[in-house]
């Protein structure tokens, strides 16, 4: 029983050295993981967000794209340092997936892609 | 990230910062010359200096134009495009050009110019190979020994770290007025914090609306997402509707005689009657297909897009034109482009923006500066600095002091290298990349105050010897430039003279600082004894 015990207790060796390698750069993949969602993620929220915006705003298609492109940064900008603001991780990871989805839903339902 | 926002900011604005901080200050650097890339490129070309200030520059604007078909029909009657330049304020010379066939391979075809001095009409002297101005405006955006479109990446995410860096760095600020007026000299690191605070805060409006246009300018690539979204055709079927030239597809065929200038320009004059024309554009002329394009300066106004007018060629129609009256979005997009390219500056202005890209490079420098001092400062006694101190210090020095001095060498390289060398332009580049490959070799072998303290030396001797080897070199020197009213040339020379002083009391601080240190070493060494 105690044999069986410690068989689930201790992972298999490249696991272990998996959990290990977490534990020990625990605060360095944090930071990767968020400059990753700042970047990466702030990059495809912009993109859709300016793209939803350029089919909404009631302005010729000229006008609707110049609008959308000049207001990217700014929007750019602000999802950068909201993934810096929040303090937990697993709700910045969350909430800009989760508003890239809804948005290219709704963008995707518009454009009538599905 | 940890604790506060407050704190999570300053972290963000410590490492944001220090990422991308070199290549930021490569890109504000070359940014703030390109300002003048007119004076640039003109003090890089002797063989215009000494042309005369037109009397009614836009007056002869007709009669250059006219002169410049027949010159162009007599010279090159079957050539693809032909290009008429007209001297600008701060552009001396005219150009009449035709498009020699293109090579196999090449994009765009090269042009046969011809450079005339606008009051006799006459040829100039031979202009010597040279990039001028256009590489620091080049080298601002597109990098160099790169694939331009990596290079407009790169540029694009750095000017985005600028940006976050610029943000969280006011977030940060608490004391963002008292600050202002607040500057401790001589207190290690907490002096260079005082630079660093003064530099941005002070030009904050500048910073911030230069990075962000700076990323506006690139826009389309960055985010081509929306034009995808809204046109069928993407890129292309966006440029139509955007820019006024792309519609013009004639397939006429044959030939056909070229309209007169003269019901061109009657046209153009009676729609602006002030119209100060930069360039007439003709393609295919002498066939049924010609088309001449019309560009008028936009003076003061903030547009990027050059106002245009374009005709048939051979019926003398107006066919397409650019927007006299933009709308609400195209205006915000136009000025967002031409507030970062400030083509519309008139000498005052200009001087602003010259301080503003200088101030931005302080800010820069300063910051990384400090970010080094500060470990420093903090390190216990007799530890040995980490790898990553020691590459900061070093990128520090080969950036902050190898980039001037590589300036230097251009210019120098530009009065010095013979005439005939093949492939001039090239070397000049080739000396600016030397010269700093140079002092990144130094500072990477040793980055201690003395480096520093030879690297101000060097830069004062490179700084001070550019205008003395440009009046040994040319008929001109800096006195004559200030009798003559040459005033892009003076000012050219003089701000080397004022950099070069300023490398020199640099080179005085640091010199006295390794005194006062080789002193204190000394003494204690006697107290010891």
């Amino acid at each position: 029983m105690q044999a069986y015990n410690r068989l689930l207790d201790s992972p298999p060796p490249v696991l272990s050295k998996l959990s290990f390698f977490i534990q020990r750069f625990n605060y360095e993949l944090a930071v990767l993981s968020r400059f990753f969602i700042a970047i990466v993620g702030g990059y495809f929220f912009t993109a859709v967000s300016v793209s939803l915006l350029s089919v909404v705003v009631p302005v010729s298609k000229v006008d609707a794209v110049l609008l959308s492109v000049s207001a990217s940064i700014l929007i750019y900008a602000l999802v950068f340092i909201y993934s810096f603001y929040l303090q937990s991780l697993k709700t910045v990871w969350i909430s800009i997936l989760l508003s890239i989805a809804v948005q290219f839903f709704t963008l995707s339902l518009m454009k009538g892609w599905l | 990230m940890k604790g506060s926002f407050f704190r999570s900011m300053t972290w963000l604005h410590t490492w944001v910062g220090l990422l991308v901080c070199w290549l930021l200050y490569l890109i504000f650097f070359a940014g703030t010359i390109s300002f003048f890339r007119d004076e640039v490129s003109l003090w890089n070309q002797p063989s215009i200096h000494n042309i005369e200030q037109q009397t009614d520059r836009i007056g002869a604007q007709k009669q250059q134009i006219i002169t410049g078909v027949e010159y162009l029909n007599a010279q090159a009657p079957n050539a693809p495009n032909w290009r008429i330049t007209l001297p600008e304020e701060r552009i001396p010379y005219l150009t009449y050009g035709f498009a020699k066939p293109k090579e196999p391979g090449q994009r765009r075809a090269s042009f046969n110019n011809s450079r005339l001095d606008p009051n006799t009409m006459q040829p100039l002297p031979p202009f010597v190979d040279t990039r001028g101005g256009n590489f620091f405006y080049r080298l601002h955006f597109d990098l160099h020994y790169i694939d331009v479109k990596t290079a407009r990446w790169i540029v694009c995410f750095a000017s985005l770290f600028m940006l976050i860096a610029l943000i969280s760095g006011i977030v940060i600020h608490k004391r963002i007025f008292k600050d202002m007026f607040v500057f401790r000299a001589n207190k290690g690191s907490r002096s260079w914090l005082d630079v660093h605070n003064l530099s941005s805060v002070f030009a904050l409006p500048f910073h911030l609306m230069i990075t962000y246009t700076g990323i506006i300018t690139l826009i389309f690539m960055l985010f081509p997402h929306p034009v995808n979204t809204v046109y069928e055709e993407g890129m292309t079927g966006f440029f139509k509707d955007f820019s006024p030239s792309n519609p013009i597809n004639n397939k006429a065929k044959g030939e056909a005689e070229l309209v007169p200038m003269k019901t061109i320009l009657d046209q153009v004059y009676t729609k602006w009657p002030n119209a100060d024309i930069n360039r007439v554009m003709i393609s295919n002329p002498n066939k049924a297909a010609a088309t001449i394009m019309v560009l008028v300066s936009p003076g003061k106004a903030l547009r990027d897009q050059t106002p245009r007018l374009i005709f048939n060629g051979v019926t003398g129609e107006l066919i397409a034109q650019t927007d006299d009256e933009l709308t609400g979005s195209k205006a915000l997009y136009e000025s967002l482009n031409s507030m970062h390219t400030g083509r519309f500056a008139e000498p005052l202005l200009r001087g602003l923006y010259f301080l503003g890209g200088i101030a931005g490079c302080i800010m820069i420098a300063t910051g990384c500066i400090m970010w080094a001092k500060r470990l420093r400062e903090r390190m216990k006694k007799n530890t040995q600095p980490s790898w990553g101190l020691k590459l900061v210090e070093g990128l520090n020095l080969g950036t902050l002091m190898g980039l001037p001095l590589a300036t230097s060498a251009f210019f120098l390289a530009n009065r010095l290298l013979s005439k005939q060398v093949a492939e001039r332009a090239d070397k000049e580049i080739l000396a600016f990349f030397l010269t700093w490959l140079c002092v990144f070799i130094i500072a990477f072998v040793k980055r201690d105050k003395l480096q520093w303290c030879v690297m101000a030396a060097i830069n004062s001797i490179a700084c001070f010897s550019v205008p003395v080897v440009n009046a040994l070199t040319t008929e001109g020197n800096i006195i004559q430039y200030l009798r003559n009213d040459q005033w892009a040339l003076f000012m050219f020379d003089s701000l080397f003279l004022l950099f070069g002083l300023l490398f020199l009391l640099q080179t005085e601080k640091l010199r006295t600082g390794l005194q006062t240190k080789k002193r204190l070493h000394i003494s204690t060494q006697e107290q010891k004894i």
